[in-house]
Parts: structure tokens; C-alpha cells; sequence
């Protein structure tokens, strides 16, 4: 998955969006202030840098000018930060950052956008291989042992959804709307049926779990 | 209606109600007297030519020659705009007199109006031979003149009525300037603008008037400026305080939401609620700050006589722990020396300047806290002098305002919650002292509370 730098000065919060970050299986490097996170910039290619506005030395702005201007890198940028006026946003966004997000931010909304912009960016994987089972992403298609398991579109993308989103909780109302699509006017029975269906034809018990009222997870560490 | 427009109207009309009634009085009486003098003037002659007459007719005897010296006089007269009859006793009547004018009585004047003209008539009878004489002089001219002033009068009337009107108006316009700015001044200042002032230079009422505007604006301005510092100073407080809640809440919401929703082994588990418990306690401590502070607004102090020195032993033994665990050294130095103050509320604000002391202490190999007292004339000071980093001028001026921090990311990781200062502060204007702050970046520095004797404490 993402290399991705989390500049922010406040531990907890570093901390905490690294932790969720890693569970869905990206890469962290962390830095508490502007000067540290120049350094790393220089050094290492990331994927993505969510940068906090306010911080010790060298701002998120100045970050960002760092990154835009000076390294002419297009190193997709979010914003990270408690500051939510508008002039903010719109100095970051007119710098060229991809996306803004206010904190108290939700984790589910972090991690959506994260992968938003990625998705974006970022050539997809080609294949994720656990167990016997190969995913193809570029094809869309489901390997077992070297065999392709046919899978309805919805039932793919099903799965492909909680294996971007692996290790974490995904409700029904949430999985409806990313994978039917936000006016799908469906129960959320039929997520519980196509979620049957897969675990049928791949086998996966013992990863795409149900959590008693609060969903599915699909656990892949 | 303006006060001047109607200084203005009431003024101009009344000037020319009483110019104009004036001239014409004048003008009548004038008319009245050149009519009586006229009629004076002919009295006279009309005596002088009975009497020439009379004289001129006394030698003769025929009626032909006195007819001839009748027509004489007639003709001569007529030409000076004098007409003439004179009546034979028996009734016949020599006459130039213009139709339609009937005699007046022996020894008697009158006036009469004909179509031709205004008259004067006087009937005598001339002596000797009881000859009836009529005099009749044409007055008419008078009336030529009058009317004719009158028509000269009219114009020049309108004239001097526009060129008054015009200078009455920019002298009150002139005078009533003053009003006028004032009143500008009152509506600019109606519209919240509370720097315009009135012109008060002079010694006229006006000048006095704005003299007492300007007053009152300064009042105004003064009192409006405090209110808005005041109030932006609650609202950047405000604003802080939503922003240091606001880090520790998204922590707090985060990690247990990731509690929730993530597949995490027991461990991470326990770190996760470390991190919520910890982040509480945050929010925790900034509202006791606030309390403390709210309880030392609303209750004021409780002061007593204190020994300062046993005080400050107290403080350097609470905080002994912590300085060594810092590698600073605490020390205390001074003499005994009593002073007026609140021991716990002191004790809390000597244990925040060491503690911040300590703080700045904490890169240098060789940190050193001194807690001093000493007395300075009725002063008391107590000081905490520290040889660590130290802070710009620009820090020093900041430094009591809530929620400020010299180093951000370092003091809260530590627990600080922005308003250690801010509360001693509080405190030190409770008991009417003076808390300094002297320093030099990478020196260190002096914190002083100037407590002074109990009649200053509690202003």
C-alpha cells in the first residue's frame, strides 16, 4: 500500500492516525515539526503527507511550498487541522493541497479521503495475495489456488471495499452507500446476503468477520 | 424646519416688514408736509396778488379797464398754473378757472378734485370795491412726484430686500457654522463613529457646546475602546479555549472510535484508553485553571499576615521531587520578613513561576532555580530566578495572556494547559501586586512578585 508522512505536533493525534492508518495497511513515518518533516520530505518519496497547519517550525503552508514550488513534487497533500476558517481552506487548496480536513475529524472520514486520493494518484496494486487467494484489482477478478472464483460485480467490489478498508469496522449503511451507492434504496439485508455469498465461494470465515451490531471487518494483519 | 432657516425667515421678514413700513411712513409724512407747505406757499401768493390787484384796480373806475386788468391777471396767472375768477358784486365774473370747480366762501380755503386735476381753491373778497376773488392752484404735481418717488421706491425696495435677504443669510450661515459641524459631529458619531470631534476654538456658546461634545466623545470613545478590548480579549480567550479543547477531544473521540471499529491486539487496546484517560485529564486541568480563577475573581483574597520565608520553604518542599527528577537544582535564599497576602493562593503562584522555572531549566546541564525574599522599603518581593532559556521581549509581553505558550508542542506534551501564567497573574493583581518578568534569551530568568503593604493590598 501508501507510504505516507503524518506531520502533526500533537502526540496523541500523530499517534492515532498512524495506528489507523497501518490497520488498513499503509506505511506511516511520523515527524512532530515543520523542520523535521522538510528533512524527511527531501529524503524519502511518500505516496502521501497529511500535514497539520499550526506547527513548530516551519508551518503546513510553508510545507506545502516546500513540497509545490521549491521540489516541484505532485505528492498528493491533505490538510490536518483544527483551524477551520475559510481563508485557511481556501490558502491551502490555492496551494495546491488535494484535500482539507478539520479536526475533530471522524477515523472512517480520514480514511475514506485518504484512499480517495489515492485512488486518484496512485497506480493500483495489482494483486493482493493472502491465504490461497490471489485478488486481481487491475482485472477484477478472485484466484484460489491459481483458479478464478466468479463473482458477481456488487460481490466484488463488496469484498474489494472491506479489503481497502481491512481491520476496520464497516456498518451495513456504510458498505450500502460505497458499494450501491448513496441513493440505493436497499435493505441492509442484502449486504448480509452477498457477504454470505462470498465468504460461500472463497472460504473466508475466518476473515470477513461479523461484529454483533456494528457490522463487518474484513482482518488481514 | 433648521433652527437657522427659521432664525433666517423670522429675521429677514421682520427686517422687512419693518424697513418697508418705515419708508413708506416716512414717505406719507414727507407728502403730508409738502402738501400743507404748498398750500402755505399759495396762501401767501394768493394774498399778494388780491393785494396787487387790489392796489391795481384802485384808480380805476371804468368795469372795461378793470375787465382789462381781470384778464391780465388771468392770462399772466394761468401760465404759472394759477387760475383766477374774480366776481363783480352784481355776479357777472371774469374766470380762467377750469370747468367743474365750484368757489369756495369769502375768507375760505378748500381742495377739489376734478378730471383735469387736484385743486386748491381760496375765495376772497378783495377790499374796496367787494370784488370775489377765486384763487385756484393746481397741486396736482405733488401727487406726480409722490407717485413717481413710489415708482422709484418699488425697484430699489426689491433690491435692498435680495441684497439683505443674501447677507443675512451668509452671516447666520457664518454663525450657525459652528451648530452645524456639531451637529455633523453628533450624527457621524450616532453611526459609531466615535473619534470625530466638534470645533470648540472660541468663547461663544457654541464653542462651549462643543467644547462639552468633544468631552463627552473622548468619554465615549475611551469607555467604548476599553469595552472592546475587553470583549476581544474574552473572545480570543474564547476562541483559545475552544481551541485547546478541541485537540484533546479529537483524541479522545479518535481513540475510541478506533476502539471500537479496529481489530487491535489487547496491548494497543490499553494504549488507546491510556491515551483517552490522558487527554480527560487535560480537559480536566483546564477546567480547574478556569475554576481557580473564577473562585480568586469571585471570592477575592483571604489574606493574613504570612511569613514569606517559611512560605517559599513550603514551596521548594512540594516541588523538591520534581526538580530532582528534572536534574535542577532548588534552592532558597533571603531573610525572614512578613507581608500581607494570601499563603495558599501566594503558595499556588510561587509553585507556578518555579515550575515554569524548572521547565526552562531543563536543557541546560547546570539548571538552577532560586527562590528569593527580601524587602525593599515597605516591599516585599519574592523572586524565582532561573538560569535557563530564557525569553524574547515579545514572549515576556505575552506571556500572562491565557493559553500562550513559549514553546507549544513541548508544554503540552508535558500537561501544560496554557494558563499557569494567566492564573498567577490573577492572582498577583488580587493582592494590588506587581508581577515582573525580567529575562535574556539563553541567561535566564527573573520572575518578581512586588507584594506591597496591607493599605495597598486589595485596592
Amino acid at each position: 500500500m501508501a507510504k505516507i508522512l503524518i506531520v502533526e505536533d500533537e502526540k496523541p493525534i500523530r499517534n492515532l492516525i498512524k495506528r489507523n492508518l497501518e490497520l488498513v495497511g499503509h506505511t506511516c513515518f511520523e515527524a512532530s515539526d515543520g523542520d523535521d518533516a522538510a528533512l524527511q520530505i527531501t529524503e524519502t518519496p511518500f505516496d502521501l503527507m497529511l500535514f497539520d497547519v499550526m506547527l513548530p517550525g516551519k508551518d503546513g503552508f510553508e510545507l506545502l511550498e516546500l513540497v509545490r514550488l521549491r521540489m516541484k513534487l505532485a505528492t498528493p497533500v491533505i490538510f490536518l487541522t483544527a483551524k477551520e476558517s475559510i481563508d485557511d481552506r481556501l490558502k491551502g487548496l490555492s496551494l495546491g493541497a488535494d484535500d482539507y480536513i478539520s479536526k475533530p475529524f471522524v477515523l472512517r472520514e480520514l480514511l475514506l479521503r485518504v484512499q480517495a486520493v489515492l485512488r486518484r494518484t496512485m497506480k493500483e496494486e495489482e494483486s493482493l495475495f493472502f491465504d490461497d487467494i490471489e485478488v486481481r484489482f487491475s482485472a477484477k477478478k478472485v484466484f484460489r489456488k491459481g483458479v478464478e472464483i466468479f463473482l458477481t460485480p456488487k460481490e466484488y467490489c463488496l469484498l474489494e471495499t472491506l479489503i481497502l478498508n481491512r481491520n476496520i469496522v464497516l456498518s451495513r449503511e456504510k458498505l450500502l452507500a460505497l458499494v450501491w451507492g448513496y441513493d440505493y434504496e436497499g435493505e441492509s439485508r442484502t449486504v448480509d446476503v452477498h457477504i454470505r455469498q462470498i465468504r460461500a465461494k472463497l472460504d473466508l470465515k475466518d476473515r470477513l468477520k461479523t461484529l454483533y451490531k456494528m457490522g463487518y471487518r474484513f482482518e488481514l494483519t | 424646519m433648521k433652527f437657522r432657516e427659521k432664525t433666517y425667515l423670522v429675521t429677514l421678514v421682520l427686517f422687512l416688514v419693518i424697513l418697508n413700513a418705515g419708508i413708506f411712513s416716512l414717505a406719507f409724512y414727507t407728502y403730508g408736509n409738502n402738501v400743507s407747505a404748498a398750500k402755505d406757499i399759495a396762501a401767501a401768493e394768493e394774498k399778494v396778488i388780491a393785494e396787487a390787484f387790489s392796489n391795481d384796480i384802485a384808480y380805476l373806475s371804468r368795469e372795461e379797464s378793470i375787465r382789462r386788468v381781470m384778464d391780465a391777471y388771468g392770462e399772466f396767472y394761468k401760465k404759472k398754473g394759477i387760475y383766477l375768477s374774480f366776481s363783480f358784486p352784481e355776479g357777472d365774473a371774469v374766470s380762467t378757472l377750469p370747468a367743474g370747480l365750484t368757489p369756495p366762501k369769502a375768507g375760505h380755503s378748500k381742495e377739489q378734485r376734478t378730471e383735469e386735476g387736484r385743486y386748491f381753491l381760496i375765495g376772497e373778497t378783495v377790499s374796496r370795491r367787494d370784488f370775489f376773488m377765486v384763487y385756484a392752484k393746481d397741486i396736482g404735481y405733488l401727487d406726480e412726484d409722490f407717485r413717481h418717488l413710489a415708482m422709484i421706491y418699488v425697484p430699489v425696495s426689491l433690491l435692498a430686500s435680495l441684497f439683505l435677504a443674501l447677507c443675512l443669510f451668509l452671516v447666520l450661515r457664518k454663525l450657525a457654522s459652528p451648530l452645524e459641524r456639531l451637529r455633523t459631529a453628533t450624527e457621524e458619531m450616532a453611526k459609531g463613529n466615535f473619534a470625530v470631534r466638534a470645533p470648540d476654538t472660541g468663547k461663544d456658546e457654541f464653542s462651549l457646546l462643543g467644547k462639552d461634545f468633544n468631552r463627552m466623545a473622548q468619554h465615549v470613545e475611551d469607555h467604548t475602546r476599553r469595552l472592546e478590548e475587553s470583549a476581544a480579549t474574552k473572545q480570543r480567550m474564547l476562541d483559545d479555549l475552544a481551541h485547546e479543547m478541541r485537540t484533546p477531544l479529537t483524541s479522545i473521540r479518535g481513540y475510541a472510535e478506533f476502539l471500537q471499529i479496529a481489530n487491535i491486539p489487547e496491548e494497543e487496546k490499553l494504549e488507546a484508553a491510556d491515551y483517552i484517560i490522558s487527554q480527560a485529564g487535560r480537559l480536566e486541568k483546564i477546567a480547574e485553571r478556569l475554576l481557580d480563577e473564577a473562585f480568586i475573581r469571585e471570592n477575592g483574597i483571604k489574606g493574613e499576615d504570612t511569613a514569606l520565608l517559611a512560605l517559599i520553604f513550603r514551596v521548594e518542599k512540594m516541588l523538591a521531587p520534581k526538580a530532582r527528577t528534572l536534574g535542577v537544582s532548588l534552592t532558597v535564599e533571603g531573610k525572614e520578613t512578613e507581608a500581607y497576602c494570601d499563603p495558599l493562593l501566594m503558595e499556588m503562584l510561587l509553585s507556578n513561576l518555579a515550575d515554569n522555572a524548572m521547565k526552562a531549566c531543563r536543557q541546560k546541564p547546570d539548571g538552577k532555580v532560586t527562590l528569593r525574599v527580601r524587602r525593599e522599603g515597605e516591599f516585599a518581593l519574592l523572586c524565582v530566578e532561573d538560569n535557563g532559556a530564557g525569553m524574547t521581549e515579545e514572549q515576556i509581553s505575552r506571556i500572562t495572556e491565557p493559553f500562550y505558550r513559549t514553546d507549544r508542542s513541548r508544554s503540552r506534551s508535558e500537561g501544560g494547559t496554557g494558563l499557569g501564567l494567566s492564573l498567577c497573574a490573577k492572582i498577583a493583581s488580587a493582592h494590588g501586586a506587581v508581577l515582573e518578568f525580567r529575562s535574556a534569551v539563553g541567561e535566564g530568568t527573573v520572575a518578581e512578585v512586588r507584594l506591597g503593604p496591607k493599605n495597598l493590598t486589595n485596592p
